[in-house]
């Protein structure tokens, strides 16, 4: 009987063995395939707008659920834009049309909730968005902190307000909806598992990205580079731009990530041609001592962050593109596919 | 091919430790399974064997509650002759007292076919007892009568049966069968003409005694019935689920106050690290809930550490919250101007953006799915 024990109980521990063998290999296979890529960046600089594209890219876009939220989101907050050009009007000393003025003081006692959203403040916030001195506290929306959708939106009210109102892929591109926490997306690129996290880019939120940097196979940190004149939604005196240079500093040099190739994309290139023309960079840099224009600024600027991140151990890459135009960002993923390429071919001594 | 490089070692050599502890435990318990199995197999046994000859003489009388009550009187030696055929209940008399029986309201016919028209006979005399006292005279009854005496009979009749019958039928209800069909003749007239005579007083008692039993049986229904839930419960269908998910998920202020709501979507939030949210506006409402009136020193306490531990730049659990909003507290914490309603505009930012960000992907997460069928219940 003993023998006839210790058979089966060997038996048993080989088949076990294979097991663990077995599930050892998958992992491996799993951990092999796998891509994960870090987007990380300030806040507001659309990184979430990213992930969005690859929505629509790589999965089948937005369902009826996502596009019902997007809509209650889009027309609450054409309630809270027109309530911070109000107060911007305030600010700035500005002084509405007569008939407007009392419209104004009941507009801006209503609650940023989808239950405002009513005819009676459509038609009071038309009428207020076509008045000049609104039109003035929007070109001066540097001051105060105004989403750079809000224009879009705002010359979009009536087709929002219609009652079949449906949001396409443009507005649900254009919504900005600000992301706490940090939150993992799976995508299947060309049969290859990518793993994408997003984080909240704001200050509070930064010290939750470090749980993700361990593993990562690419960093793609997002400039937008159009905030050259802004200040910080969570402090009003830093500059954006230096905020999000001195950022990619001391992540990129981080001691995970050092050693990882990184895709630098100067986001919002679009509203950064407008601003340019307007506003002169050498406002906000001292140091740049050339003619204002599109490309000297923006030569600069790369030259910037790839100062701040130039390593011997990576390489560097540069993409300039408007994260809401999707035919730009296919183009730039499709340059990630290959760098991602470029990297596993470099990992196993090919290259 | 250079494979391996991919990936660094230390990472691999560290699951496979993981896993090979794993497998060591699993096979530690196996081990102690493969020690301890046989000795708790005939443990069992030996409990099983124990009970059986325990249960076996209510078993094959009744298994109702009631009969309990009737073995009172099993003491009186009258009653022997009575019980030595407990088997030999005939059906159709049994069928008649079921019709009658029905009618008298009892809880559950299938029980009562299981009493005897004997047994019936002795509710004349019996008395409601308590039921420890009556439970305490069955083990006196066993040994007075075993009950393996009983079923020798039994079988030494249905072995006559068949030599008469010859029919080679090994199953045992058969043979009561056979030894009903005997016997039928025998008792049918007895107890008919007994069971008319006793009818009327059998009401009275059942009635009496009915009500002490049917509030047991009635919570043990109610138990059976929450079983059936529970193990429904993981079998919602979509209908139901988008009916609760109208119910529950379509008004995020209103569902924070669901019972329960906030740990499942705390959890949710503890995988995305975004906790503190959650946690800034529970503090806040029950900040809200303080009472003025009894200590404002405590509350001055309440709102200094809400705003160490949440709005305070470089905060442990610091939230993400306009510099206005901010920059408005802490003024108001810097010259001690506290008020019950001062985080309430931040709190409803932060509701916002939990509302329009993370609780999406929480009706979808696994964790909304099981808040859905915690709350299947509360529906109806």
């Amino acid at each position: 009987m003993g023998n006839k024990n210790l058979k089966k109980k060997r038996k048993e521990e080989i088949a076990r063995n294979e097991l663990v063998e077995q599930e050892l290999k998958k992992s491996d296979l799993v951990q092999k395939q796998q891509v994960k890529l870090l987007i990380l960046g300030a806040g507001d600089s659309g990184k979430s707008t990213l992930l969005k594209q690859m929505q629509i890219l790589y999965k089948d876009g937005f369902s009826k659920e996502d596009k019902q939220l997007y809509r209650n989101v889009i027309r609450t907050n054409i309630i809270t834009y027109i309530k911070i050009l109000l107060k911007g009007v305030q600010m700035l000393d500005l002084k509405l049309h007569k008939s407007n003025e009392k419209i104004a003081e009941d507009f801006l006692n209503l609650p940023d909730i989808i239950d405002s959203f009513t005819p009676n403040s459509i038609l009071a916030s038309k009428q207020l968005w076509n008045d000049p001195a609104m039109k003035m506290s929007f070109e001066k929306r540097a001051q105060f902190q105004l989403a750079d959708s809000a224009g879009y939106f705002l010359d979009n009210i009536d087709r929002i307000a219609s009652e079949n109102y449906k949001p396409s892929d443009q507005d649900i591109l254009n919504c900005r909806i600000s992301t706490t926490g940090v939150k993992v997306v799976e995508f299947l690129v060309n049969n290859q598992p990518w793993k994408v996290v997003d984080v909240g880019g704001q200050r509070s939120e930064r010290k939750k990205w470090i749980h993700h940097f361990d593993d990562t196979t690419l960093l793609i940190y997002v400039v937008a580079v159009n905030e050259y004149d802004q200040k910080l939604f969570e402090d009003n005196t830093t500059n954006r731009l230096h905020e999000s240079l001195k950022l990619f500093e001391t992540t990129a040099n981080n001691q995970f990530l050092s050693n990882k190739n990184c895709v630098i994309l100067f986001n919002k290139t679009d509203l950064f041609k407008d601003k340019i023309q307007k506003v002169n960079f050498n406002k906000c840099f001292e140091d740049f001592k050339g003619s204002n224009n599109y490309e000297e600024v923006i030569k600069f600027i790369k030259t910037l962050f790839v100062k701040a991140g130039k390593n011997t151990k990576r390489s560097i890459f540069v993409h300039y593109s408007c994260a809401t135009n999707t035919n730009e960002i296919r183009f730039v993923f499709d340059a990630v596919q290959s760098t991602i390429l470029e990297n596993i071919l470099k990992e196993q001594g090919f290259m | 091919m250079n494979q391996d490089l991919v990936f660094s070692s230390s990472i691999l050599n560290q699951k496979r430790n993981r896993i090979s502890q794993h497998f060591s435990h699993l096979r530690q318990q196996h081990q102690f399974q493969q020690q301890y199995q046989p000795k708790f197999q005939k443990l069992h046994q030996h409990q099983r064997s124990l009970t059986a000859r325990e249960l076996k003489p209510k078993e094959t009388n009744q298994n109702n509650v009631k009969i309990i009550v009737f073995e009172n009187d099993l003491d009186d030696d009258d009653d022997k002759s009575e019980n030595q055929n407990p088997k030999e209940n005939p059906k159709e008399n049994s069928k008649e007292n079921q019709n009658k029986i029905k009618n008298e309201e009892f809880p559950s016919p299938k029980k009562i076919t299981q009493n005897s028209p004997q047994k019936n006979d002795q509710l004349i005399r019996s008395k409601i007892f308590p039921i420890r006292k009556s439970l305490s005279q069955v083990s006196t009854v066993e040994q007075n009568q075993p009950f393996f005496n009983q079923e020798k009979k039994l079988k030494e009749k249905a072995k006559k049966s068949k030599k008469k019958n010859k029919n080679k039928n090994k199953n045992k209800n058969k043979k009561r069968k056979s030894v009903q069909n005997q016997n039928q003749n025998q008792n049918q007239n007895q107890n008919q003409n007994q069971m008319k005579q006793k009818k009327k007083i059998n009401i009275e008692n059942e009635n009496k005694i009915s009500s002490k039993f049917t509030r047991i049986i009635q919570k043990r229904k109610q138990k059976k019935l929450q079983k059936q839930k529970k193990s429904q419960k993981k079998e919602l269908n979509e209908e139901e689920y988008s009916r609760l998910k109208e119910k529950y998920f379509s008004n995020f202020s209103e569902f924070l106050f669901v019972k329960n709501s906030t740990i499942y979507f705390r959890s949710f939030l503890q995988t995305e690290y975004s906790e503190e949210n959650i946690d800034f506006w529970q503090e806040v409402e029950n900040f809200r809930k303080i009472e003025i009136g009894q200590s404002k020193i405590g509350m001055n306490e309440y709102a200094l550490k809400i705003f160490q531990q949440f709005v305070k730049t470089g905060s442990p659990k610091e939230i993400n919250i306009d510099f206005k909003e901010r920059a408005k507290i802490s003024e108001r914490v810097r010259n001690q101007n506290f008020d019950l309603q001062m985080f309430d505009s931040a709190q409803e930012s932060i509701c916002r953006l939990m509302e329009n960000d993370c609780f999406v992907r929480f009706q979808i997460s696994d964790f909304g799915k099981r808040f859905l069928n915690e709350n299947f219940d509360l529906m109806d």
